[in-house]
């Protein structure tokens, strides 16, 4: 599996990608050539310059910098919000797979509710109920978010469950749970792998989306889509401002779309006969 | 016939009681007391605990939960919305269909251009498979996946309206206002059909029928058309049906920036207002929506199937 | 003049990626008025991609190569456009699938009348008559209500007379089936093959006839060639091959078919003699 992967130039490609994006945030303070809090009402809409090499916002403060400081709750926001969808779904799909009967059909009933609702109306219902905040937005996403992976793994535990290796530690006299888990998490792990990176794409797009409305990461916190909403208010005389955010969402998401794509080839036994 | 239609929408309703109820706990879930908003909505000078009490029970808050999510649905039925908080002057229905026009000329206008931009270009992708309009089409709508609606907005607006000079930027009043958020909209719409009308004609192409229909030596074009996109289209019936309502969600992101005065702004200013009952009839009426559509297209589909029509008459 | 096709040398390759893999080789074969030839083999042998690579029937992934002679016309490399107007006319196809092989959404009459539609210039009373005369030629009872259903409400026997009468009406120099009893049951196999004797009896049309049953060939077929993973085992006449057949991969075939025939025998015996 590993070889293929590294076969694969794609996804070693995208991979690299997003872990020197995600370095660059972790490196923040040491890469940023300024604070990106700093305001310089004198410098507002600087040029590109060696000093401000994306030049300044309408406070003054340096683009790059903001926007390496911005790969942190962009990209760490969307990866908790993955976390935690991946733990409620499978938390969710196992009791309803493990267990059957009446705990898989309430579960499962709850899961058909969730996927026919639209879910952008559900994270701006969350969000208003819970109020502005962060904390909300990813709870909101994980919460319209979690049914999918219930359903998916709910899948792969009624396949595995009959399987003979199964039933062979049963008789061994295995703790049935621990087994399932074992075995079953592997052979899980690549659909997941595909479906998780192809979904980080979109909690990146959705959370800066609440952001540029206002209802996700607040100001002057800087956050690719909450800088896009600012730059929204000054597109008539400075529209430079909203060309490097934008771009590097589409960066960030192509990335991991592509890493999606990549490892569906990778993993999918029929792809690559 | 008839009995199947029948079986279907009372089908639908325990659905709907979910999504009511839902609505109903939503409002019940807040921190903040209704009485006491309600009060303080109507510049109450002093809210004492007795007031509240009062308000209360006026209000109907101290009956049982289940009798007063009765008496909420029977009100919704007669499409009492309540009051909102932000402006008690006005009623929550009233606000609503104040925005809906709307956004419904907004959403129709995307669904529109959704439906005669993807129809041919999904069709010729499929027809010309891998050929450089196939590569292009796709490489786009790989773009479009990964471009935020709102950024696609921002820079339409730019290039269009500032730049060019061609449309104005924002608001609503002519049909030249309409163009731009109807296609930031459409977008990612558009890249959805393209890619399921294409994949559909070409799984289509590989089926019997149409190998025999070859083999009788018929025009490639009536395969094509007659036979191919006949089918392929039947099987999106659903899908097209489905987009309606998520197009008249969907179009919350765009109308903010656009500042299109539909549901969408009204949405997001309710929440920044915490106007709750507004928020509360908005989620229910986008719900109610989805299950509505949802259920007529399916009921046409099956008419429309030939299979399916004998199968349940 | 009597040939009515002329295959030399026909191969297929299919491409792959970077892979070429060779499908047909070097395949060679005459067909006569009136006469049939059977074309026998497993599945996978290379049966049917024999005759869609004349028909042009296989998409851009194949490369054909060799010859077909239809009456002094070559067809490989002819143009998909001539070839089109040669198909369902000139020579007409039976598949093996009748219950996929029509457009499920599409009534049976107006899928006869298009293919009426793309051949001839008949006016519509023309075209209905034909239609009419088709059905009831193939014994189909009610064929004006026939003509008004879809396809999932024909039996499959039904659907499979339907095609060969559509094959027919056009009075084809050439007919190919292709499999035409593998999906059907037994006794609806029974009287499709009485319907291609009569055919071949009544029309004096050339056939192709394609099958892994070896039953099958022997009702029906002059002259025999047997094809092993895209290559001819063997040919020859149809006494012969079931006689004194050359190659052995061909004398296995036969054998295991004659094997299984005396078990049936047996048992059928044994049961008689029971009941005597």
């Amino acid at each position: 599996m590993l070889k293929k992967f590294l076969e694969n130039k794609m996804a070693v490609a995208m991979t690299g990608l997003v872990f020197i994006i995600a370095l660059i945030g972790l490196f923040a303070p040491v890469l940023a050539p300024h604070d990106p809090y700093a305001t310089n009402i004198m410098n507002k809409f600087a040029k590109f310059s060696m000093d401000y090499p994306l030049g300044t916002d309408h406070l003054g403060r340096c683009v790059l910098s903001r926007m390496i400081y911005g790969i942190r709750p962009t990209l760490g926001l969307a990866t908790l919000t993955m976390f935690g969808t991946i733990g409620l779904g499978a938390f969710m799909g196992f009791m309803a797979g493990y267990f059957r009967g009446w705990i898989d059909e309430i579960i499962m009933r709850v899961v058909d509710v969730m996927l026919s609702f639209p879910s952008q109306i559900m994270v701006f219902a969350v969000v208003a109920l819970l109020g502005i905040d962060v904390r909300n937005v990813i709870l909101a996403n994980v919460f319209i978010k979690w049914a999918w992976y219930a359903r998916m793994i709910r899948a792969g535990v009624l396949k595995y469950r009959d399987k003979n290796y199964i039933q062979f530690s049963r008789c061994v006299g295995n703790k049935e749970s621990f087994i399932l888990l074992r075995h079953l998490l592997p052979s899980i792990s690549s659909e997941l792998a595909v479906l998780a990176s192809l979904d980080i794409g979109w909690a990146i797009i959705n959370i800066s989306t609440l952001s540029f409305l206002g209802l996700g990461v607040q100001a002057p916190v800087p956050e690719w889509g909450a800088m896009l909403n600012e730059a929204k208010n000054v597109l008539t005389t400075n529209p430079v401002q909203m060309i490097a955010p934008g771009i590097a969402i589409v960066v960030l998401v192509t990335a991991f779309n592509l890493l999606g794509d990549a490892l569906r080839d990778v993993l999918d036994p029929k792809e690559a006969s | 016939m008839r009995n199947y239609i029948i079986k279907r929408v009372l089908g639908a309703i325990p659905l709907l009681i979910c999504i009511s109820f839902l609505c109903f706990v939503f409002i019940n879930l807040i921190p903040s007391d209704p009485a006491e908003v309600a009060l303080r909505v109507s510049q109450v000078p002093v809210i004492t605990e007795e007031i509240i009490a009062e308000t209360r029970a006026a209000m109907g808050l101290d009956k049982p939960y289940l009798v007063r999510y009765l008496d909420w649905v029977i009100n919704c039925l007669h499409l009492d919305f309540g009051i909102s908080y932000t402006n008690p002057d006005r009623t929550v229905g009233g606000e609503l269909l104040r925005c809906l026009p709307a956004t419904l000329v907004l959403a129709g206008a995307s669904l529109v251009l959704v439906i005669f931009l993807s129809l041919p270009i999904g069709f010729f992708c499929a027809v010309y498979k891998d050929s450089w309009f196939d590569r292009i089409t796709r490489g786009f709508i790989f773009m479009t996946t990964a471009m935020p609606a709102y950024w696609v907005g921002l820079l339409l607006m730019w290039l269009v309206s500032i730049k060019f000079d061609l449309l104005p930027t924002s608001g609503n009043g002519s049909w030249k206002h309409l163009i731009l958020p109807a296609f930031t909209v459409s977008l990612t719409y558009i890249s959805t059909y393209i890619r399921l009308i294409r994949n559909n004609m070409l799984e289509n192409m590989k089926e019997d029928y149409v190998l025999y229909a070859n083999v009788r030596g018929l025009p490639q074009k009536s395969i094509l058309v007659k036979h191919i996109l006949k089918n392929s289209l039947h099987t999106c019936i659903v899908a097209v049906g489905m987009s309606i309502p998520q197009l008249i969600a969907g179009t919350i992101v765009v109308e903010n920036v656009f500042a299109w005065p539909g549901l969408g702004t009204l949405c997001i200013t309710s929440i920044f207002n915490r106007d709750y009952p507004v928020i509360q009839t908005y989620v229910l009426l986008i719900g109610v929506l989805f299950v509505v559509f949802n259920l007529l297209f399916d009921i046409i589909q099956t008419i429309a199937d030939p299979r399916l029509k004998n199968e349940v008459s | 003049m009597n040939t009515v096709l002329e295959v030399k040398d026909l191969s297929v390759a299919l491409k792959v990626g970077n892979n070429t893999k060779q499908i047909l080789s070097n395949i060679d074969f005459t067909v006569d008025k009136g006469q049939c030839l059977g074309i026998l083999g497993q599945s996978g042998s290379g049966k049917s991609m024999t005759a869609k690579s004349m028909l042009g029937l296989l998409d851009r992934n194949f490369t054909v190569t060799g010859s077909a002679v239809y009456k002094e016309k070559e067809l490989i490399g002819e143009s998909k456009e001539s070839l089109r107007d040669i198909r369902g006319k000139e020579i007409a196809m039976v598949l093996q699938n009748p219950m996929t092989c029509f457009d499920p959404l599409c009534r049976i009459g107006s899928q006869i009348l298009e293919t009426f539609q793309a051949h001839t210039d008949w006016d519509a009373s023309k075209q209905q008559a034909k239609a009419l005369e088709l059905l009831e030629r193939m014994r189909i009872h009610d064929p004006l209500e026939v003509m008004e259903k879809h396809p999932h409400q024909l039996s499959g026997g039904m659907l499979q007379r339907i095609m060969i009468g559509i094959a027919m009406i056009m009075e084809p120099s050439l007919l190919i089936a292709d499999e035409p009893t593998t999906a059907i049951d037994a006794i609806n196999q029974y009287s499709i093959m009485e319907e291609f004797k009569n055919i071949k009896n009544e029309y004096n049309t050339a056939m192709i006839f394609i099958t892994h049953d070896l039953g099958a060939i022997a009702k029906i077929a002059d002259e025999v060639l047997v094809l092993n993973q895209g290559r001819i085992a063997d040919k020859g006449s149809l006494h012969g091959i079931l006689h004194h057949a050359a190659d052995p991969y061909t004398r296995l075939l036969i054998e295991k078919r004659a094997a299984v025939m005396e078990r049936y025998h047996n048992a059928l015996y044994k049961e008689k003699l029971r009941y005597a």
